[in-house]
């Protein structure tokens, strides 16, 4: 993993460990791109304020809505069905190393 | 309005008042076991004998006919196992429904797994069974028939009288899980030739974890359990009494009101869904219109229910989901998957119920938040 301060945040509501397993797979996804990134969870069910400091949230379920939040917003709910969802996955690849 | 807006009596209701008067002496006073030979078992004995013959003249049918159980639960258990273990597996057959509580259901997949034969009726994008579909599914080895009354997550309201008269004529018997349907509803059990019909009290404004089963005279019904003398054998164990006239009080309570709170809920369910039409742009009503009005299953178009759910809650506002998540999947709903709905919108889908304590004015506060929330819970990037 390169070591970054770029702190991304995986909100999931209800999907046990569904969120761990997704976690995993981006944070594989980023290394294996070289890109920087550190991914942590986050249940809107534990705590529904906004997670503070991160630079990109990656949706599970829409917790939050782009007018509540400062940082980009990106729906990573098809990963649920398909960790290997292209248009996901290129969604986050794209916008992390935009903003990296 | 600062309280909690409670809608979710589906899933439980809170006790009655008056029930809650009749329970507590229970607590600290009368607190002897019916079986008891003194003076203090005695009275609860007495209080025992008092809550059934209230039971049974709610339902209509007589003392000996009832069996407290531990909750609904156990009263499907009861009545699926107890008709079906009189037979031999693989020579027994069983006929029930694609939207039944899962305390029929997953009772039906284990009477498969010891080699019952087991059919399971569809129903229409209403969620309603047609009879019809019962008569071709009746074998000469059908021994019994397990219908709800109301669909806990649609409120649809199920043909009991067609499907009565369908198993009376084949000597078939007959088992309803009541659950949803005695608080609202009228019932006539000769009628609607019912032979089995379980309730729970917590449903009807009675405590959690008590529940009956009404067993016709004459219909043969194995224990689950072994013990005691209680209720005649069938489901052995000292009475739950504060449970059990929890149970009898919250049946006189509804039973007094029901006509009127049938015509008042009806009324409310109808202009709160026209304010859901008049503020959110194609939202879909999953309820059919011949359906308890206590219960409304809407569809929000685009939305994540889940959310809907958690940004209610935020606001003090209590719904269920139409779909439920765990550990490995995004599980939806097996009633709206029964009734044909699409998997987007039951993750869309919350069920909104509603009770006594239900007002008006509860429900203007949810119209007037609800257009925000909904455009809030939607999935988008940004």
């Amino acid at each position: 993993m390169v070591k970054s301060d770029y702190h991304i945040v995986l909100i999931g509501g209800w999907c046990g460990n569904l969120i761990y397993i997704v976690a995993e797979r981006l944070q594989d996804l980023l290394a294996e791109n070289a890109l920087p990134g550190m991914i942590t969870t986050h249940s809107i069910y534990g705590n529904f304020d906004p997670p503070p400091d991160c630079k990109l949230i990656l949706q599970l379920v829409p917790a939050f809505d782009k007018d509540e939040i400062s940082c980009p917003i990106i729906n990573v709910r098809p990963l649920l069905v398909d960790l290997n969802h292209e248009a996901t996955i290129n969604a986050v690849i794209e916008r992390v190393r935009s903003d990296t | 309005m600062s309280g909690p807006i409670y809608l979710d009596y589906c899933a439980t209701t809170p006790v009655h008042p008056q029930v809650k008067d009749a329970v507590l002496p229970l607590l600290n006073e009368q607190y002897g076991n019916p079986s008891s030979m003194h003076k203090i078992g005695m009275q609860a004995n007495i209080l025992l004998t008092d809550a059934r013959r209230a039971v049974a003249e709610g339902l209509g049918c007589s003392n000996d006919e009832i069996y407290f159980t531990s909750g609904a639960t156990e009263a499907d258990n009861l009545a699926l196992f107890g008709v079906m273990r009189q037979f031999e597996p693989g020579k027994a057959h069983l006929v029930t429904t694609e939207i039944e509580h899962h305390a029929i259901l997953h009772a039906a997949q284990q009477l498969e797994r010891e080699g019952y034969h087991v059919s399971y009726l569809p129903v229409d994008s209403h969620g309603i069974v047609d009879p019809q579909d019962l008569v071709k599914l009746i074998r000469p080895e059908t021994k019994l028939v397990s219908v709800m009354m109301v669909n806990n997550e649609v409120g649809s309201i199920q043909p009991l009288q067609e499907i009565g008269a369908i198993t009376s004529q084949h000597g078939i018997l007959l088992h309803t899980d009541a659950v949803q349907g005695v608080g609202l509803l009228d019932l006539d059990l000769a009628a609607l030739h019912i032979d089995l019909l379980s309730v729970s009290a917590h449903k009807i404004y009675g405590l959690k974890g008590v529940g009956a089963l009404f067993i016709r005279e004459g219909v043969q019904v194995l224990p689950c359990l072994y013990g005691g003398p209680q209720e005649k054998t069938i489901r052995p164990g000292t009475e739950n009494l504060p449970g059990i006239v929890s149970l009898a009080e919250a049946v006189k309570v509804v039973g007094s009101e029901k006509q009127k709170e049938r015509k008042r809920l009806s009324e409310l369910r109808s202009w709160f869904i026209e304010g859901l039409r008049n503020r959110i742009e194609g939202v879909i009503i999953n309820t059919p219109v011949h359906s308890s009005p206590h219960v409304l299953s809407v569809s929000f178009p685009g939305a994540s229910a889940e959310m809907m759910q958690v940004r209610l809650s935020r606001e003090n506002i209590a719904v269920s989901l139409g779909s439920a998540c765990n550990s490995k999947e995004v599980a939806p709903s097996h009633v709206l998957v029964a009734m044909g709905l699409s998997r987007g919108q039951i993750e869309g889908t919350i069920r909104i119920s509603f009770g006594y304590p239900t007002t008006q004015e509860e429900l203007e506060k949810f119209l007037e938040l609800i257009p925000t929330i909904w455009r809030r819970s939607k999935f988008t990037d940004g």
